[in-house]
């Protein structure tokens, strides 16, 4: 395979890319067809454009870079403005740290995994060490012509000659070439790439800016000419080491297969790769597997959806389990104080009970969101709903209905269970706290609890039957699931952010529990057997 | 008892893959729909079963002289990768469906019969099916359109992840039940086909065309099925 070979495929490569990515964008994809991939002149056309594109990118990133990370700090030290090139020595100290290091450790190419190498190497068989040698050629080339433009800039703001920034592209090429030998042999050594490895990459993002502006903003450490002069030979010698060393690497192969897998240079692969892993909390222990129960008074729909909440239960009832004991010991401590230090005004300790009751609302969200309504349907998709929709009797209207309904009775009775539980904690200080608070108002306060328990029930259910967002491939495709999850948390924490509690918001709680979970019933029963499919 | 499809069509942005797919597919008989790779084989059954709608035209079932539009229940579906709720036990989700379905073959079996019907044994019948081989699940979602009896069952690829015993088995099974039920089976493999199938009905260019069934067991069934195929490809490339 030539390189004209290669480039080639690179620019069809990148013009699929563009054509794909326009058949997203809305309005435009109506005009993007699926016969533009084949249309050669016009992708010729395209990968002219994306090639003049990537030159400017590559001119105006190194420049902006150049001029953010390196020339402006020295413009802070430069006071009065016009002794800026006395700071040309801080400049190349910050460029020696930012590009001849970090720069040359975090941008190799050899070990360095994309999809044109995968293509051309481990789909297409072309000679591994043609290929490196190609790619290497072309990733240093376009370095050295970026990275020299860029600094004959700096070099004229600084008042330096060309020569000197010609010197110090013709350096930093050589580094590289250095640093592009270094991956390998350590890739020899250790038998696997350092590059792309979390740690390495952190290291080197965090030490490189340290290294460069500690020293050079701070104590104004600077590279004297001469030293950048008489570093040439060096540099010269290392980097033409380095250059034999690339072309004489024998086991470019060897090295293609342990750096450049598919799922690296696939985002869709990836993607494939990692599709369990927003799923991993809602995956089923082979402890919780093994857990038995009596069901021989079940059958049917009751006994699949006993079966489901059985193995489920560590995944609900442990969390609500330590919630209760927290809300215990709350209670307890509460009751204690209020023994120890209530006074004679007990109608004050009332109202602090009733003006709770935003906080309840926020803290019920979080509970249901966080353990009971988003984990659970979470678990009911991913363990039971993905493979149970396949079957069209599972799909039928009256059992998408039946199995809405056992579901909701089971999360309405833990919501309810922890509801009671706020209850009786605001029970216990209002008796510790003595005397009688106004029966209406009291009782409103406890229903207002108890509903908040049904209607995030309903709330999280509801969305689930509605909108069911995961696809068969676990990703979630419905943003109306995010948007209206996303509107209810600031309703709720709006709720908290409420200063004085007007004696109404008990009423308000429930009228719009009673009919926010009323509406979303109704909703349920109209549209969810034609929208409960796996996407 | 009648499958009728009148002029189905179905597209996917601009790939039509059903061009308007008529044809009537009649009990007593297993149906081998034979494609090549992308045809929309599995497109149709998908529509067929109620998996996403066709963009138009009607599928009916003819029974007794009277014509309803296809209903959820009617069908059964086998797909080639089989797909089992994997937090319970075989045992337990016969058990389940058992339950549910109530038994429209009046046939009596336990939950236990009918996994030994399928050949899972015992000891696997109260494992988890997270744990189960992909032909094991496959064997668990077989059980359903036979204890089932849907009136109208699809199978795509369904034998390829079988044992040879377990393949002659379902092979019989299915034989059994083509008498009260309209069987169409997807494959690739035509030595399945001729083997099995009474009707071979190609999916062409997004249509059905049937082929002669006397064809099917004469030793030139092989290449007239690839000369169709191929011809078809043929007329299709740019004149």
């Amino acid at each position: 395979m030539k390189g004209s070979t290669i480039l080639k495929l690179d620019a069809a490569m990148r013009g699929n890319k563009v054509i794909y990515w326009l058949g997203r964008i809305p309005l435009i994809r109506r005009l993007v067809s699926d016969t533009l991939y084949s249309a050669k002149e016009g992708k010729l056309a395209l990968s002219v454009l994306l090639w003049i594109w990537r030159i400017i990118k590559s001119f105006g990133g190194t420049i902006l870079y150049l001029a953010l990370l390196c020339v402006l700090p020295t413009l802070l030290l430069a006071d009065p403005l016009d002794t800026l090139p006395n700071f040309f020595g801080v400049f190349c100290w910050l460029l020696f740290c930012l590009s001849f290091l970090s720069g040359s450790l975090l941008n190799p190419c050899a070990v360095a995994a994309d999809q044109l190498k995968y293509t051309c190497v481990r789909m297409m068989g072309m000679n591994a060490g043609r290929f490196h040698l190609w790619a290497e050629v072309k990733h240093h080339a376009e370095y050295f012509v970026t990275f020299t433009v860029g600094l004959l800039i700096c070099a004229a703001v600084y008042g330096q000659s060309l020569w000197m920034a010609l010197l110090l592209s013709v350096e930093l090429s050589c580094a590289r070439l250095v640093f592009e030998w270094l991956h390998i042999a350590v890739y020899r050594r250790r038998g696997r790439a350092i590059y792309g490895q979390v740690w390495f990459t952190l290291t080197v993002v965090f030490a490189g800016p340290i290294l460069a502006y500690v020293p050079g903003l701070a104590l104004e450490l600077s590279l004297p000419n001469t030293l950048i002069l008489w570093a040439l030979p060096a540099f010269l010698v290392l980097g033409a080491l380095s250059l034999i060393a690339l072309i004489r690497y024998p086991d470019y192969y060897r090295l293609t297969l342990d750096t450049c897998q598919a799922d690296k240079v696939s985002p869709e692969l990836a993607r494939q790769k990692n599709k369990g892993a927003a799923f991993k909390d809602v995956q089923l222990q082979s402890s919780d597997l093994t857990a038995e129960g009596e069901y021989a008074s079940l059958s049917g729909w009751n006994y699949l959806q006993a079966l489901f909440f059985r193995r489920h239960r560590r995944m609900m009832y442990k969390p609500l389990r330590i919630c209760l004991i927290v809300v215990a010991i709350a209670t307890a401590a509460g009751a204690i104080a209020l023994l120890i230090f209530r006074g004679e005004d007990t109608a004050e300790v009332f109202s602090a009970v009733t003006r709770a009751l935003p906080f309840c609302v926020f803290f019920l969200y979080l509970i249901d969101s966080n353990i009971v309504g988003t984990r659970i349907t979470k678990a009911m998709f991913y363990n039971c709903d993905l493979a149970m929709l396949k079957f069209g009797w599972y799909r039928q209207r009256d059992v998408i209905l039946k199995n809405f309904m056992l579901r909701f009775s089971r999360m309405c009775g833990v919501n309810l269970l922890l509801s009671a539980a706020v209850c009786g904690m605001f029970t216990v200080f209002t008796l510790c706290a003595g005397g009688r608070p106004p029966l209406g108002q009291y009782l409103a306060f406890m229903a207002a609890l108890l509903c908040l328990g049904v209607f995030f029930a309903v709330h999280s259910l509801g969305m689930y039957y509605l909108f069911q967002p995961y696809t068969s491939d676990l990703q979630m495709k419905n943003p109306f699931f995010g948007i209206i999850n996303g509107v209810m948390y600031v309703l709720c924490y709006t709720c908290i952010q409420i200063r004085s509690t007007p004696s109404w918001f008990t009423l308000v709680v429930l009228i719009v529990t009673v009919v926010y979970s009323a509406a979303i019933l109704l909703l349920v029963r109209k549209r969810s057997p034609s929208r409960f499919r796996v996407k | 008892m009648e499958l009728i499809l009148q002029d189905v069509k179905k597209s996917f942005g601009e790939k039509q893959v059903l061009k308007g797919a008529g044809y009537t597919f009649s009990q007593s008989g297993i149906y081998g729909l034979l494609g090549r790779n992308g045809a929309g084989k599995t497109t149709l059954f998908n529509c067929l079963s109620g998996e996403f709608p066709a963009d138009s035209g009607t599928v009916l079932l003819s029974d007794g002289g009277k014509q309803r539009p296809l209903a959820q229940g009617d069908v059964g579906y086998v797909l080639s990768t089989p797909v089992v709720p994997e937090f319970l036990t075989g045992y337990e989700f016969v058990k389940f469906f058992l339950e549910i379905s109530g038994d429209p073959g009046g046939t009596g079996r336990t939950p236990d019969d009918w996994l030994a019907l399928v050949g899972i044994d015992k000891e696997d019948r109260h494992r988890l099916m997270q744990g189960y081989s992909h032909g094991m699940k496959n064997k668990v979602q077989m059980l359903c359109f036979l204890i089932g009896r849907p009136p109208v069952i699809l199978l795509d690829e369904p034998l390829t992840s079988f044992d040879v015993v377990a393949a002659l088995e379902m092979k019989n099974l299915l034989r059994e039940m083509k008498d009260d039920h309209i069987i169409i089976f997807s494959t690739h493999i035509l030595q399945l086909a001729a083997d099995l199938c009474d009707q071979i009905v190609i999916l062409n260019h997004g249509l059905l065309e049937s082929v002669d069934p006397d064809l099917i067991h004469t030793p030139e069934f092989e290449s007239r099925i690839i000369d169709i195929l191929r011809d078809s490809d043929a007329q299709e490339a740019p004149q």
